[in-house]
């Protein structure tokens, strides 16, 4: 007697709703055994491989890469010993999801730690609005950046122009600069756009267009918009001026309508859903304070420069708030409906900015590590988002977030809540300031950073407090040792 | 410029055409001659007099009479074509392709296909449809949508003696099999044609009217139909788009859905029978292209699904009419 066993799409946290499938990494006909990765699938934010949990043939795929389906959906069915198609058939006919699986998530993938609940994993995964290119290197200008991975040729162009390939977002394969990144960053592809569309613009074409094989339709909206159908680019049959070419000349030239549209991506749709959720369902509010960093540069150049380190200013801010989530436990919480949660360790998540959209990759007990360790970590994980390599667990959990626009010259901005995180530190840039102390004038390095808190589970004074601990830690860096 | 009739257009093309390029053969039944031609024989240059005057001009060698024998005429069409000549041949009525259908879509269709596009099929067979003409069930039926299904068949149905020139020009330099279907209707009306040589291209739609409230999709006779109700109408500010795809295969897909995507309303007016005609077949490629462009639904307005009838008042009926034309468009317009 045989028995066919369904392939589902898991349910890898408790929001997760859907996943797109993208590759299968067996094909029909295979053994596969209880553990075996048997397909790809992306979440919102992440690729992530099924694990079969049944062993047998496989005999059928039900799910094609592309398609997009729902927990507890049927992807491909498992069968041990002989089957006919006709039984295959009949099984995926006649299957229907499990109810409780669309509930439950998948067991085995929880959170190493025991604090952080399931809703933490994938509501983690969402988005999180301040971006920060990279935020190892908030304020960082490392003149050297021979140990970032570009392409020759996107090495040539960065130093044609000045780029700092550091300062470069990479998108290529395996994390690497392309020569499109570098372009992107020198702004050369805009301008040779721009110069393109110019161009066209003076030849505009005033001869006589009465040949030019066009549809009829085309024709009358050309006549209509005073265009000429020598200025348009044809894309009908046997290179025939069309209707929509007409249209999109005119939308080029005119310079009303200069759009174009793109679907959202799914981490866009989650970023979109998550924040606009955050906004309206958390009661907000922000507390800034202003950090003198003149001391913490110095020990991070003592650092870098003595010890050959390489820490940034935000691995310093990570740790502080790290070591300020311990002095006031009260911000590192949750709002969990009837309840409010006390995390026993601090998980800093960090903002990352992708071409793609936003991570928010954790460093996992953040308290309990050393600056370089920190520095080490953010690396790793920064370098994994940009290669989209990141796990659903280096993303899932953390209990407070940190994003950084420090690097882009801004010098305050309020962030929204990481949802179901209860705090935000939005941190902006350093600028020398002139400072009143003693009645005198000074200048000093200063940063200005701004807490949002949500007010049904941290009140004003607790966040006033936390941000005291946290200038009092980052003004007086060694205090970051007790 | 000299008016001419839909017949003598015909009658140019091929004149030309066999000037101009000696390997162009015309054969058929009855094709040679014509009663008052010099070197006339007894018969009348085909059914309809398409042909007359080519064989004193041509000589027998060119323009070849033929048994009533249709498999013969294709076969010997195909086989000519594939030894480098371009024949034209004339098969009296459409009616009569099922006697020789094997060599039209299993032969001359798939020569190039088969033979790895080492072999070609440049002939031209020419034959006559439509009903109006009192000529009974077999004589009268349009079965261009019966070719038109046939990969590597052109398939050319030219409404007016201008194009009927220029497509027949055409179609005999084209290097595959067409069919031209030419309407028994139209042979006396006429229109203004140039004297000198000049081609249609296939695949591109001709716009008879502009506007914006409507589109027409008319096929051969009927256009004319069309024509007089949407000139009536525009008095009634009803202004249409009125196309004549001029041929079903290749069809000028895209000049009909942008149309139907600046109007929002397709009918579609044929002689053929509703089932699986060229009207359900442009109704489709709308309907699966521009439905979001639709306001109201398609309408097909064409003869009867039954053959054509004998009796003069039923096969009147049987076709469509202008007033079916009419409530057709008054139909669609008050639908939304």
């Amino acid at each position: 007697m045989s028995t066919l066993h369904a392939i589902t799409v898991p349910k890898w946290g408790m929001s997760m709703e859907e996943g797109e499938i993208t590759e299968w990494r067996v094909d029909v006909g295979d053994e596969v055994s209880v553990g075996d990765e048997i397909v790809d699938i992306e979440t919102s934010k992440i690729v992530n491989t099924a694990e079969s949990t049944c062993s047998g043939t496989l005999v059928r795929i039900v799910a094609q890469p592309g398609e997009i389906h729902k927990v507890a959906m049927l992807l491909g069915v498992v069968a041990e010993g002989e089957v006919s198609e006709a039984e295959v058939d009949a099984f995926i006919s006649s299957y229907t999801p499990d109810a409780a699986a669309l509930n439950k998530p998948l067991v085995g993938r929880e959170e190493p730690h025991s604090t952080a609940q399931p809703a933490v994993a994938t509501a983690q995964a969402e988005a999180q609005p301040a971006p920060a290119a990279d935020t190892t290197r908030a304020l960082e200008d490392d003149p050297d950046d021979s140990a970032v991975k570009a392409s020759t040729v996107a090495r040539r162009i960065a130093r044609a122009h000045g780029i700092n390939l550091h300062n470069v977002a990479a998108t290529g394969r395996h994390g690497r600069v392309s020569k499109w990144d570098v372009e992107k960053a020198a702004g050369i592809r805009i301008r040779a756009k721009a110069a393109r569309v110019a161009a066209a613009e003076q030849e505009r074409s005033t001869a006589d267009d009465s040949r030019t094989s066009a549809t009829p339709v085309a024709r009358r909206l050309a006549k209509k918009l005073n265009i000429n159908l020598n200025d348009v680019t044809p894309s009908g049959r046997h290179q025939r001026v069309t209707k929509r070419d007409i249209e999109q000349a005119a939308r080029a030239t005119s310079g009303v309508e200069h759009y174009s549209e793109e679907p959202l991506s799914g981490m866009r749709k989650a970023i979109a859903r998550h924040l606009s959720e955050a906004k309206q369902s958390i009661p907000h509010y922000r507390v800034s304070v202003d950090i003198e960093l003149d001391s913490l540069l110095s020990q991070r150049s003592y650092m870098n420069g003595e010890l050959g380190q390489r820490i940034s200013v935000n691995d310093f801010i990570v740790k502080a708030c790290a070591s300020a989530l311990r002095q006031v436990p009260a911000v590192n919480v949750q709002f969990a409906g009837d309840r409010i949660r006390h995390f026993e360790q601090a998980d800093i998540s960090v903002a990352v900015a992708l071409e793609s959209g936003l991570v928010t990759p954790v460093i996992r007990k953040a308290d309990c590590k050393s600056l370089p360790q920190i520095a080490a970590e953010t690396q790793r994980l920064v370098q994994r988002a940009q290669s989209g390599q990141l796990s659903l667990d280096e993303i899932r959990g953390g209990s407070f977030t940190v994003s950084n626009l420090g690097m882009y010259g801004v010098d305050q901005f309020d962030a929204i809540i990481n949802m179901p995180q209860a705090a935000i530190l939005a941190v902006g840039t350093a600028r020398e300031q002139p400072v009143v102390r003693d009645g005198r004038i000074l200048a000093a390095t200063v940063m200005r950073i701004s807490l949002s808190s949500d007010h049904r589970a941290i009140d004003g004074a607790t966040a006033a407090k936390f941000l005291r601990a946290l200038k009092g830690l980052l003004e007086n860096p060694a205090s970051m040792l007790l | 410029m000299p008016v001419k009739t839909y017949r003598e257009a015909i009658n140019e093309a091929l004149h030309q055409a066999m000037r101009e390029d000696s390997t162009v053969i015309v054969l058929g039944e009855e094709v040679s001659g014509g009663a008052g031609c010099d070197g006339s024989r007894d018969a009348y240059g085909g059914v309809m007099g398409v042909t007359k005057g080519l064989l004193p001009a041509y000589g027998e060698a060119r323009v070849i009479d033929t048994p009533i024998t249709e498999s013969a005429i294709i076969g010997a069409a195909a086989g000519a074509a594939q030894t480098g000549l371009r024949p034209v041949a004339e098969l009296m009525f459409m009616d009569f392709f099922g006697v020789c259908f094997d060599q039209i879509y299993n032969q001359a269709a798939k020569f190039h296909y088969m033979f790895g596009g080492k072999a070609q099929c440049p002939m031209v067979i020419r034959c006559t449809t439509g009903a109006g003409w009192r000529a009974g069930a077999q004589h009268s039926q349009n079965l261009t949508q019966m070719v038109t299904m046939v990969p590597g068949l052109k398939v050319v149905c030219p409404t007016n003696a201008y194009d009927a020139k220029g497509l027949m020009l055409q179609a005999i330099q084209d290097n595959d099999c067409v069919i031209f279907v030419e309407d028994k209707i139209l042979y006396d009306t006429s229109c203004e044609v140039p004297d000198e040589m000049y081609t249609v291209p296939f695949g591109e739609a001709k716009f008879y009217r502009e506007g914006s409230d409507l589109t027409i999709v008319a096929i051969s006779n009927p256009m004319h139909k069309v024509l007089a109700v949407v000139d009536r109408l525009a008095s009634e500010g009803i202004s249409c788009d009125v196309i004549d795809p001029r041929t079903t295969s290749p069809l000028d897909e895209e000049a009909i859905l942008e149309s139907v995507e600046t109007t929002g309303r397709l009918i579609v007016v044929d002689e053929m029978t509703p089932r699986c005609g060229l009207a359900a077949d442009i109704s489709s490629i709308v309907a699966e292209k521009a439905f979001d462009s639709l306001r109201a639904p398609i309408r097909k307005v064409t003869a009867a699904h039954s053959p054509v009838p004998f009796a003069p008042n039923l096969e009147d009926t049987w076709m469509p009419q202008e007033s079916d034309i009419e409530s057709a468009i008054r139909d669609v317009l008050e639908y939304a």
